[in-house]
């Protein structure tokens, strides 16, 4: 049994994530030091209180990565939580802080996961990339139906791999460019491209009618 | 609508995201956790082990496409008549190197090894060993006696600049760079070796989404491309790691570039087989 059961959301019984500028990562638990010493001297309940805190954000960034379209990735992403609390587990002794964050460094363990199934799969081979492609972000305030999570969700989906992948690491994560570049080995370049090109899908799959207005305005 | 779950209007993309609720994984994940940490040989860790323990008899074949993919151009070298042609020379000695260093090497870089499950059965161990072995084996068959495996290192004077005649101006004009003008040229030089390396991996990373089809392969051939993958896999994540030094980061996008060529051979080479009608493989498989 986990010592203190998060039954609704992580975050609700974690501790507070901090302040910061960026977006506001479903990892940004703070997680006390005498825990982790506790964990890493192989306390099994100390792990599981980490498990416990960090399952929903890994399973979710998997499931944000892989698609989440389809029963089958929901699958995926219970292998990819497996697969990383099993790497946090067994490096724990090796994380030594040095300023960083615990949650960032198993953020990004979760996330190398989530890249090298898509690799594995060879999901992103499907996609087009462009390098170059106009870098014109889209403007204005979001659409309406971007407050309803079920038709956001459904718009995300139906995203490119990669294109879904960029725009969830840049938005929700927090990634800059560079790091974006760094982690699916590209450019970033084709990171701001990719971010430029989902933000205006994102916006035609939630509000189609208003879009094509918007073209026909541009035409006019 | 008061029966969809609506959140407070986000004003930017990164807002929606975060609104969006957090969906919860299945109950017994810590209980399967709990197995793999146990690490009980009977218990099924996670269809990800099953699928490793299945791919166990593919390395084997895996092993004999390397060899076949290597031996086959040779056999086929040696069928036209010979040419003591310099540009064919260069080929086998440029392409020699590439395949036996890459998969050792690979092997042995901690970053690699960071990359693996710390916890899981020690079963790849051996199957590295016997998939590198003939490899390393045809790498050394064919390359040419007398070629050297390294470049030569540049030559550079180890002795001071003499200050023989002691005038400040003779000083300038005689002494070497300076060392921050040294390590500042050594950057520039890195930077655009790995500038060359990023880019030949782009291209054949296009190559290789150019020449694969993924609804027929040979057994073989799928087996040694998915165990490429996730080699390039493995070189990725370790190149993500934060504050890594640059020698380490070029070192790992030469063996990104070496295993992107490797699998740009194996694919084109099926291609290549499938047009004229041709396999070197006991079976194809459907793939989905």
């Amino acid at each position: 049994m986990p010592l203190n059961p998060v039954p609704t959301s992580a975050a609700a019984t974690a501790p507070a994530p901090p302040a910061t500028a960026g977006p506001r990562s479903s990892f940004a638990i703070e997680v006390p030091d005498a825990l982790l010493a506790r964990a890493r001297a192989g306390d099994r309940p100390a792990f599981e209180q980490i498990y416990r805190w960090f399952e929903r954000p890994v399973f979710n960034l998997a499931l944000r990565i892989l698609g989440g379209g389809h029963a089958c990735d929901r699958d995926e992403a219970s292998e990819v939580l497996q697969e990383t609390m099993l790497k946090v587990y067994g490096k724990l002794g090796e994380f030594r802080g040095n300023g960083s964050p615990f949650w960032g460094w198993l953020r990004q363990i979760a996330v190398n996961e989530a890249l090298m199934r898509l690799r594995s799969q060879r999901r992103h081979l499907h996609d087009v990339p462009l390098e170059g492609d106009d870098l014109v972000m889209d403007p204005g305030p979001l659409p309406s139906a971007a407050a309803d999570a079920a038709a956001l969700g459904r718009a995300l989906a139906r995203l490119p791999t990669t294109t879904r992948s960029v725009l969830w690491l840049y938005h929700a994560e927090g990634y800059t460019h560079e790091e974006i570049a760094a982690l699916m080995q590209r450019t970033p370049s084709f990171s701001k491209s990719q971010l430029a090109r989902g933000g205006r899908r994102l916006r035609e799959l939630l509000e189609p009618d208003q879009s094509g207005m918007n073209q026909e305005k541009a035409h006019a | 609508m008061p029966d969809r779950p609506r959140i407070p209007e986000p004003r930017d993309w990164g807002e929606a995201f975060a609104a969006l609720p957090l969906e919860s994984p299945g109950n017994d994940g810590w209980q399967r956790l709990t197995r793999a940490l146990d690490g009980a040989a009977n218990v099924p860790r996670s269809h990800t082990a099953a699928r490793r323990r299945a791919r166990w008899p593919l390395w084997l074949a895996a092993a004999a496409a390397v060899s076949a993919v290597a031996v086959i151009p040779l056999l086929r070298q040696g069928e036209a008549p010979v040419q003591p042609d310099a540009t064919r020379v260069a080929d086998v000695t440029t392409q020699a190197p590439t395949r036996a260093p890459s998969a050792s090497s690979v092997a042995a870089t901690p970053a690699a090894t960071d990359a693996s499950p710390t916890v899981t059965p020690p079963a790849p161990a051996p199957t590295t060993v016997a998939t590198t072995a003939p490899a390393e084996r045809t790498a050394a068959r064919r390359k040419p006696v007398g070629v050297p495996t390294r470049k030569p290192a540049p030559v550079v004077s180890p002795l001071p600049a003499r200050n023989d005649n002691g005038t400040r101006v003779a000083d300038a004009g005689s002494t070497p760079p300076s060392p921050s003008a040294a390590s500042a040229a050594s950057i520039a030089d890195s930077a655009v070796a790995l500038q060359a390396l990023q880019t030949e991996s782009a291209q054949l990373e296009a190559l290789v989404a150019l020449a694969r089809d993924e609804r027929v392969s040979s057994a073989s051939g799928a087996a040694l491309g998915v165990e490429l993958d996730e080699r390039i896999g493995r070189i990725d994540a370790a190149l993500s790691q934060p504050g890594l030094p640059d020698s380490e980061r070029t070192g790992l996008w030469q063996q990104r570039v070496e295993a992107m060529r490797e699998l740009a051979g194996i694919e084109t080479t099926q291609r290549w087989l499938v047009t004229r009608g041709e396999r070197y493989d006991g079976a194809l498989v459907n793939v989905d």
